[in-house]
């Protein structure tokens, strides 16, 4: 089964759509949880499931739409007021939301009926169901399980012959009669539905189709060269047996992302056709893609490939893009072709005669106005992804028998659609923490005199062209010995070392790294933190610990607005082009004269360690007579960078470099300039800490022994 | 109830005399006999015939029965699978 591109377009939207249902569904659900007699509420549940519904039929999604029928109809016994929404429901009810979620991911991944798991699970949470609906009520279908791929070797013939095949003394049965020469003929299905009403039918015109199923061993040239008289004026098809089973077997498929491991764990090919296929693609060229080859050569269907490689590009889809459709607040559209009009008449009055500087600066002013109002539809207020914790912090406190107090402050800041869902799986992370870690339970809490409900903070704001994100409890804090000893015992620092509390509560984000006496499922595996540091460094953000010991701890991660621009500073070193990302730039000072190998200058009384981007990268040449140092910030230790020249501001561009360059620390992209020059961009973070360490090394004493 | 005798090829050769000869046989809401003992080679463009023969049967609301098949018949019809189909071909 697969859907057409405006098909699958429209069910990009539905997507879309169900995500934000259930999003208000589970909200609706927990905050009857505590006022079960809201109405209005009971109102909006009913209608997301309605509307969930609703839309999954449109697209035959019938696994969906069962499922989601049974808690529509529950919802419609609480709205009747049959059935009281008891937190023993909503108890049920919520993972059913998580449920269709996942079928919905599902769905997202192009599975679009259920799964074996998906069943199993479905019929699991129905049954949890089936004690809060008045009269009996079975809906929950027993589980179907896949069908296995049939392992038949043979081809299936689908066989329409030229109308004149008769009249050119070509008689179809004869080539059926010799099919049964290659193997066994299984089935045979006559289709004559060509065959026109009795007077109009032409005795001498063949009107009749075949399809006919061949077990045999024989290889598909030798069963395709059986038709090779009649080929030209025929429709011929011969496909693999069971192709169309592979095809709903790759479909139903986990991830992977060669073609051939698909084809391989499917069953439609085996390794040594794989080999093969790779050899003769080998001796052609490599450019023609394994697929191609396997379907020329006949070792694979070319169903069956399209199948793989449509699995793959799904693969490939959801690794790049996380984000097919957007929704947008329409007045932001207007204002952007609003800005578009404007743009188009400030051009146009560019070329008229007058004063052109005036109308070019315009220009310039507008399109700086349209790149804002452009990205600014990439924006969705965060309050939507912190909203999701309220379920964590409930259900994390069932478990562990803890009482917390969820506050979400500065929900409206809005950050990039694509940011906001990659920082979701950290924020979540850093919310288990505190709750598992941080905040202690009631009796202990009592006991240090604090209230027994602990208190989880969730806060963003906007600071100088990021947004901070904010996890704080008030919980026990980090123990700044146990941390210390620990990251001795594990070798991650020696003994002797004098570290600042920033510095040892930043050990807790180092690889294998966790306290926790108790390893409990939600976390203190050791596995997270370092987890948690690589995804925000990768959406070229920070992280910070703040803690006092016995009042709780603040995570504060710190993120760009957005992916795609950031205002740089364009420096100059020799020929070469950086970009330094603005919002890290403090000042920039001219490089007092001094000796050529210091690494250090006086900064208003104060010594500034510096960073010789010359030598760092290698450039050949003399330096400038007069050479700047860009003094830049990164978690409250500034460096200075010497350039040659300082070029100024410049909006930037961000590309991505290569795979190949993904391995390299210090650079995280590059842009092209004004005159087509590339200029790569500096990662400040890693650029002043590989140089900190480096200097570390440097310095310390040679060990002895 | 009348009965259709078919004798000889039933074949891209004869079908356009056979053709009208047993379509013409056909009246409306009754039973025709088609005796096949005669036939002696069936090819598509015969196979053709009597399927459309017993379709256009059914559109008049006739049964059209074939009977006596050769073994020349049975073959060929076994080659498509239709020896079963075309019922009581005994």
């Amino acid at each position: 089964m697969s859907f057409s591109d405006d098909a699958a377009e429209a069910l990009d939207i539905f997507i879309t759509e169900a995500r934000e249902l259930l999003e208000a569904l589970e909200e609706g659900l927990l905050s009857l949880e505590s006022d079960p007699s809201d109405t209005e509420t009971v109102n909006a549940v009913f209608r997301s499931a309605h509307t969930l519904k609703g839309s999954a039929g449109l697209f035959g999604l019938n696994h969906l739409v069962s499922f989601t029928h049974v808690v529509e109809t529950l919802l419609g016994h609480v709205r009747e007021g049959e059935v009281r929404a008891t937190p023993e429901l909503i108890s049920a009810l919520l993972p059913c939301a998580d449920h269709i979620a996942q079928v919905v991911a599902g769905v997202a991944d192009g599975r679009l009926s259920a799964s074996a798991a998906e069943e199993a699970a479905g019929a699991a949470l129905l049954d949890r169901l089936a004690p809060f609906l008045p009269g009996a009520f079975h809906a929950a279908a027993a589980p179907v399980l896949p069908e296995a791929v049939v392992d038949a070797r043979g081809w299936r013939l689908q066989l329409r012959f030229g109308p004149d095949c008769l009249r050119n003394g070509m008689d179809p049965m004869s080539f059926l009669r010799y099919l049964g020469t290659l193997g066994t003929v299984d089935r045979v299905h006559v289709d004559d539905s060509a065959l026109p009403e009795g007077a109009d039918m032409d005795p001498e015109t063949s009107y009749l189709a075949f399809e006919v199923d061949l077990l045999t061993d024989a290889p598909k040239p030798e069963v395709e060269s059986v038709f090779e008289f009649v080929r030209d004026e025929s429709d011929i098809r011969i496909t693999p047996l069971a192709a169309s089973s592979y095809v709903d077997y790759i479909e139903a498929m986990p991830q992977r992302d060669r073609i051939g491991d698909v084809l391989l764990e499917s069953g439609a090919v085996t390794p040594s056709e794989i080999d093969q296929a790779l050899r003769i693609q080998r001796e052609r060229s490599l450019t023609v893609p394994i697929g191609q080859v396997l379907i020329e050569e006949g070792l694979a269907d070319p169903a069956v490939v399209e199948a793989a490689l449509t699995r793959q590009r799904k693969v490939a889809d959801s690794r790049s893009a996380d984000t097919q459709t957007i929704r947008i607040d329409a007045s932001r559209l207007d204002r952007l072709i609003d800005l578009v009009g404007e743009l188009v008449i400030a051009q146009a009055s560019t070329t008229m005669a007058g004063d052109g500087l005036e109308a070019q600066s315009e220009v310039t002013r507008l399109i700086d106005e349209v790149r804002h109002s452009a990205l600014s539809l990439r924006m969705v207020p965060i309050g939507m992804t912190l909203r999701r914790f309220e379920r964590v912090v409930r259900d994390v406190c069932v478990d562990l028998g803890k009482e917390v107090q969820l506050t979400i402050t500065g929900g409206d800041a809005e950050m990039d659609k694509a940011l906001v869902e990659r920082i979701s799986d950290p924020l979540l992370h850093l919310v288990r923490n505190s709750l598992d870690h941080g905040i202690e339970p009631p009796a202990e809490r009592v006991r240090c005199g604090k209230p027994a409900q602990g208190s989880l903070r969730l806060n963003a704001y906007h600071d100088a062209g990021n947004i901070v994100i904010e996890v704080a409890d008030d919980g026990r804090g980090l123990d700044r010995d146990k941390i210390l000893a620990k990251a001795v015992d594990r070798g991650l620092i020696s003994g002797s070392a004098s570290l600042s509390d920033a510095e040892i509560y930043d050990l807790i984000f180092e690889p294998g790294f966790s306290t926790a006496d108790a390893v409990s499922n939600l976390s203190g595996r050791g596995v997270g933190m370092d987890v948690v540091r690589r995804n925000v460094a990768a959406l070229r953000g920070s992280i910070e610990v703040e803690s006092v010991r016995g009042h709780g701890a603040v995570i504060r991660i710190r993120l760009p607005l957005t992916l795609a621009i950031i205002d740089g500073f364009l420096v100059g070193v020799g020929p070469s082009s950086f970009i330094v990302p603005l919002d890290r730039v403090t000042e920039c000072v001219e490089l007092p004269p001094g000796p050529r190998g210091r690494d250090c200058m006086n900064l208003r009384g104060e010594v500034l360690p510096f960073i010789r981007l010359r030598q760092l990268f290698g450039i050949p040449g003399e330096s400038a007579r007069r050479q700047n140092v860009v003094v830049v910030e990164q978690s409250g230790q500034r460096t200075g960078l010497v350039v040659d020249a300082l070029l100024g501001e410049f909006q930037t561009v961000i590309k991505p470099l290569g795979p190949l360059f993904s391995n390299l620390k210090c650079v995280s992209g590059s842009t092209i300039l004004g005159n087509g020059d590339v200029a790569l961009i500096l990662d400040v973070g890693p650029l002043v800490s590989e140089h900190t360490d480096h200097e570390r090394a440097r310095q310390a004493p040679i060990p002895v022994g | 109830m009348s009965t259709v005798e078919l004798e000889g090829e039933l074949t891209i050769h004869t079908a356009a005399t056979q053709g009208p000869h047993l379509l013409g046989a056909l009246e409306e809401k009754s039973t025709l006999r088609v005796r096949l003992a005669g036939v002696t080679e069936l090819d598509t463009a015969g196979l053709q015939l009597l399927l459309l023969a017993r379709r256009e049967g059914q559109r008049l609301g006739s049964t059209v029965e074939f009977r006596d098949a050769s073994a020349e018949v049975r073959a060929a019809l076994a080659v498509v699978h239709l020896d079963g189909a075309l019922e009581a071909l005994s």
